[in-house]
């Protein structure tokens, strides 16, 4: 059962990853994106992560979609792009190169490594649960908590100083 | 709680001094013009240097309290290069006086940015927890790409700093997927216990992997050069003094955390069991990046562009020095490496780079940013004490007496050499080879300021402060240069507790796998 929810979960965030990037739509993308992390905050809950689930749905799956869409909407994206017309020799590479990837990965599986062994853990009812993952945050993981909050602020105050009224002003 | 309080007090003060800054621009527009930024941040980063130089005096070896145990690391190795970078961007501060008006700098955001980039710095060379790492570097690059692009209406250094970000953003993924094998694979993220598992452990094509992607994310930070294209770009769009802190600060942080990874992460262990060795892999791209580096240097009619290359040769030079790695199982750990030529020779470059993009700053744009070399004709009429001190930078670039670079680039290739197996002979001629033919460009921005006339388009900015921070710059390269003995020293120190510190890890591993320096361990005694 678990490995079925597995396997139905993994496909679909791999094949909606695989269409974010192939779609000519931006907007189509965007959707695949969603069906995506979908996908990952379903895997999420069969690992008993349910706060992280609930965060991948509220915040990236609605909040940043929603900034996705409104962004190409608001640039106005033309659908069929000229500049993609000399590139066709891409998709030829990409794929040479993904099928040496999963050649090379299947073989790494079937020859069975020691790292790649199941294993299985028993873990507590309060497990990902909110305030288990609360304490964590301020206790354990203060120093790299406190290290984002500063790279949030970084990037904030560094947006904000780019995209400043009359900062692309040519100036002679 | 209070030592390690304590222990995290430079890079809080820093932190403090950046946000400070920042809040600078909630004032008044008088009250905002009077403060001066720049004696600001030199004053809050010489509270931490104090700070940093208190803990060396003191007890640096004591290990960090249960706080911050496992997260970072404050040995002599975090503190000497600590040290370094506050001189570097405290210099880069000063001499940036007077210039955010001309290159249309946004002020407060400007220094308030070079401290934050020097916290991410600071906490990257420190980090001992990969998650610590990654964040470490993503502060530092996120400022770095606000800092590159605040040249107010350029368009060029718009295209800097999306090209900057862009391939950022790209080695900062790399570098993630390589860590996140890493942690899969051993189960840890500390940079021990990473050490333990793979000098323990065989290797695993998943931790080759996983280390390889790692150091090509390190590779793309630092321009080692089949990852080097961005950096010519954002040398030449970027504002000039931004560019000394990426090439004079920056590089050395970066550099500093690979030799973390290096010799406290044993990552050359997951190239056990591979058909190339650590060894062989480490002499192709350093001959790779200073041989490109330097032919391409040649060929550059833009003198930022040109230090860009030079820039690059140098990370071809300093990657010779991870081949210094521990002969492992020998029982003396980190012999060649613990002479602290490498962070010498850092400290040294840095220094001269910070030299010459602050001299760089002080001349006209001219409208469009032409950095071209026809701007420096005539410039030793001009302004005789400029020329000079770029002359100085450039001649400790190339390595000859009596700077620090001659020094440091001594050393280095002394101990390849001492380092014996003939593999690294070759490699020692080439990079002599690749010093002398470097002396070819370095010069020819002298000859253009010395020998030729010309009046120049603008006027150089003038300004004491930033005089006064080039003084000491190139005060510093000449002392090191005629006196290396001190420093010298502090980099031997603080290169043992780097390697001395986790010689257990070592000793515990066995038969050695980095087969070409397996017998080097008895005979340097």
């Amino acid at each position: 059962m678990e490995m079925t929810v597995f396997i139905v979960l993994a496909f679909l965030s791999v094949v909606s990853a695989v269409l974010t990037i192939l779609w000519r739509d931006p907007v189509w993308s965007a959707f695949s994106l969603v069906v995506c992390l979908l996908g990952q905050a379903g895997l999420y809950v069969t690992l008993a992560a349910n706060f992280l689930a609930a965060m991948q749905i509220l915040v990236y799956a609605a909040a940043v979609i929603v900034l996705f869409v409104v962004v190409v909407k608001l640039l106005g994206f033309p659908t069929d792009s000229a500049a993609s017309h000399h590139v066709k020799f891409v998709p030829y590479a990409g794929g040479l190169v993904v099928l040496l990837l999963v050649g090379k990965f299947t073989k790494v599986l079937m020859a069975g490594q020691p790292g790649l062994t199941s294993t299985s853990a028993t873990i507590g009812d309060d497990f990902g649960s909110t305030a288990t993952v609360g304490d964590l945050l301020v206790q354990q993981f203060l120093l790299p908590f406190e290290l984002i909050s500063l790279l949030l602020l970084v990037a904030m105050v560094g947006a904000a100083v780019i995209v400043r009224r009359g900062f692309w002003r040519e100036t002679p | 709680m209070s030592s390690d309080l304590f222990q995290l007090l430079p890079l809080i003060l820093v932190a403090v001094t950046g946000l400070g800054v920042l809040l600078t621009e909630l004032l008044p527009e008088r009250a905002r013009s009077a403060v001066p930024l720049a004696w600001l941040t030199a004053v809050g980063l010489s509270a931490g240097l104090y700070v940093v130089c208190s803990l060396w005096a003191g007890d640096a070896v004591s290990p960090v309290g249960a706080f911050l145990s496992g997260w970072v690391t404050i040995d002599g190795f975090t503190l000497f290069v600590w040290g370094t970078l506050l001189v570097s961007t405290m210099l880069v501060a000063l001499y940036s006086h007077g210039i955010e008006a001309e290159q249309n700098l946004v002020k407060g955001e400007y220094y308030g940015f070079l401290s934050l980039a020097l916290v991410g710095m600071m906490m990257l060379v420190a980090a001992a927890n990969l998650l610590v790492l990654f964040l470490a570097l993503e502060t530092l690059s996120v400022s770095l790409y606000a800092l590159v692009g605040m040249k107010r209406g350029s368009s060029r250094s718009a295209e800097a700093a999306l090209k900057f970000f862009l391939n950022g953003g790209l080695a900062s993924a790399l570098l993630l997927y390589g860590l996140v094998l890493l942690w899969g694979e051993t189960g840890t993220l500390e940079l021990a216990g990473l050490g333990a598992v793979l000098a323990g452990g065989s290797g695993s094509p998943l931790l080759y992997l996983g280390g390889t992607l790692v150091l090509v994310g390190f590779g793309f930070k630092v321009g080692v050069v089949p990852f080097h294209m961005w950096l010519p770009d954002v040398h030449e769009g970027a504002p000039t003094t931004v560019v000394g802190l990426v090439s004079g600060a920056v590089a050395v942080a970066v550099f500093a955390a690979l030799l973390r990874l290096v010799y406290q992460g044993m990552l050359p262990e997951v190239f056990a069991g591979m058909p190339f060795s650590y060894a062989d892999a480490v002499v192709f791209v350093a001959v790779l990046t200073m041989t490109v580096g330097n032919l391409m240097a040649m060929h550059q009619q833009d003198v930022k562009r040109m230090l860009a290359y030079a820039g690059i040769a140098h990370v071809g030079y300093l990657l010779t020095g991870l081949l210094l790695v521990p002969p492992l199982g020998s029982g003396n750990p980190g012999l060649r490496f613990a002479s602290g030529s490498v962070l010498f020779y850092l400290v040294a470059q840095g220094l001269a780079m910070l030299l010459a993009f602050g001299v760089l700053a002080r001349l006209p744009t001219g409208g469009n940013d032409e950095g071209g070399l026809v701007r420096l004709a005539g410039l030793s009429r001009r302004r005789p004490g400029l020329a000079f001190l770029l002359g100085l930078a450039l001649v400790s670039l190339a390595g000859f007496p009596p700077t620090a670079g001659f020094f440091a680039r001594f050393a280095l290739l002394r101990e390849l050499t001492v380092l014996g197996n003939g593999k690294l002979v070759v490699l020692v001629g080439i990079a002599v080879a690749n010093g002398l033919l470097s002396a070819y460009y370095y010069l020819r921005p002298v000859m253009h300021m010395y020998m030729q006339d010309g009046a120049g388009e603008g006027k150089e900015l003038s300004s004491r402060t930033a005089n006064f921070a080039l003084v000491v710059l190139a005060a510093l390269i000449l002392v090191l240069g005629l006196l290396p003995g001190r420093l010298a020293n502090l980099a031997k120190t603080a290169s043992r507790e780097l390697t001395y510190k986790h010689a257990p890890n070592l000793r515990s591993s066995g038969p050695a796998r980095l087969a070409p320096f397996a017998n080097q361990g008895a005979k340097d005694r």
